[in-house]
């Protein structure tokens, strides 16, 4: 579901249906799931790479944002980041706590791509958002693909060598090197 | 790149990404306890990165998850009267780090530490610099909290947990510097639940002499289930 498309409208609609939940109201959770369901699904099946371990990951997410949502602080950090940063979390939890993952990551795991956003998505970033996407592009192209890498998939530095088919320790020098020229761009901007 | 310069220091961000596992991610996760500034740049990190959430597309999440949630049952209720009063990125990390060195530091497989069984707090500090882990392995009563020099020298940080009656109860003493690591008795244990507050107040040596905080209160936090 796409619905406000206003950022700052969806924004403050997810943050009131997060402090209700931290009110313990039902009800909200429920809001809270319908705004954010789809893209915190994406995240897990993304890194759990199969269909019905994601769902009960995203069951086990919801739960936990039942139980936490009277922590979150408005204005602190944006809602989705912080429902966002559980999904992944959770999702990561699960595959370390599984051991291997698939050899090849199965169809609907390829589906949820992390390259070309449409022009809606680009246009709801918000300047942090855009700052990081402009000091991504601005690093060389192993280091970018490096850093997306590990985020999207949730790997450790020995998944990426052998993904990447590089040495350990220069996959290590070029996500180092990488990550420093980008929170020089980042923070300097 | 110069092959010979040896790799800038990233560990910080490398915990925030996950890139860290087995051994080099125990370490980075006991920094985070014993080193404040350590903390606040994994933090950091996690807001610097968190644009990239927007590149994850959407999927359609299944019926059968939403059914599930529509029947929460009160065993999944959340603790009552919560209220944060501390900054909550401040106090994720902290928790899931003092839940992972948790698990890092115990013999036994992760599977067999029920959530449950587990009670954590964030100490927000009151000058609000910083926010200090503790942890209640509720079935050992090992008690757990995080490295901060909060006494000056000739004094001792103690720690307190004030319940329904308000009334602080001492729990022990701080170590001077580093993580310490107390085991409550069984009384103190079956006290600890949900939206109790722990308080570290500053007092001689020894301990407050009156068995009530006497100095002033340093860090505060309820106690959550895990």
């Amino acid at each position: 579901m796409r619905q406000p498309t206003d950022p700052a409208a969806a924004r403050a609609r997810l943050t009131e249906a997060l402090v209700r939940t931290g009110q313990e109201d039902r009800a909200a959770l429920q809001d809270v799931y319908r705004l954010t369901s789809a893209k915190l699904f994406g995240i897990c099946l993304r890194i759990c790479g199969e269909r019905s371990a994601a769902e009960d990951v995203l069951h086990d997410v919801y739960l936990t944002i039942w139980k936490r949502a009277g922590a979150y602080e408005p204005g602190r950090a944006s809602p989705i980041s912080w429902l966002a940063t559980i999904a992944r979390n959770r999702a990561i939890d699960w595959v370390r706590a599984r051991g291997a993952r698939p050899s090849h990551p199965i169809e609907e795991a390829a589906m949820v791509a992390d390259t070309s956003p449409d022009q809606r998505e680009v246009a709801e970033r918000d300047e942090e958002s855009r700052r990081l996407h402009d000091c991504l592009d601005a690093l060389d192209a192993r280091a970018r693909d490096a850093i997306r890498t590990a985020f999207f998939d949730g790997v450790t530095y020995a998944e990426l060598a052998e993904r990447k088919n590089v040495p350990l320790g220069t996959m290590k020098s070029i996500m180092r090197r990488g990550l420093l020229q980008l929170r020089g761009c980042v923070d300097d901007a | 790149m110069t092959p010979d310069a040896p790799d800038p220091d990233m560990t910080a961000a490398e915990l925030a990404l996950g890139l860290l596992d087995g051994e080099e991610r125990a370490t980075a996760l006991r920094r985070v306890l014993a080193d404040p500034a350590f903390a606040r740049e994994v933090e950091e990190w996690r807001q610097r990165l968190a644009g990239l959430f927007d590149d994850y597309a959407e999927v359609p999440a299944p019926e059968s998850v939403a059914a599930r949630l529509a029947q929460l049952d009160s065993s999944a209720a959340p603790a009552p009267g919560r209220r944060a009063r501390w900054p909550i990125a401040a106090m994720v990390t902290a928790i899931a780090a003092m839940l992972a060195l948790f698990v890092v530091l115990r013999p036994a497989p992760p599977a067999a530490v029920a959530p449950h069984h587990l009670m954590v707090a964030s100490l927000m500090m009151s000058d609000k610099s910083a926010a200090v882990p503790a942890m209640v392995d509720m079935t050992t009563g090992e008690m757990r909290v995080g490295g901060a020099a909060m006494a000056p020298a000739g004094k001792t940080a103690q720690l307190w947990m004030i319940g329904g009656d308000g009334v602080p109860k001492p729990m022990g003493m701080l170590a001077s510097a580093g993580p310490s690591r107390m085991v409550l008795p069984m009384e103190k244990r079956r006290a600890l639940k949900a939206g109790i507050m722990l308080a570290v107040s500053i007092e001689p040596l020894g301990g407050s002499p009156t068995g009530l905080p006497t100095g002033p209160v340093v860090a505060s936090g309820k106690l959550l289930i895990a």
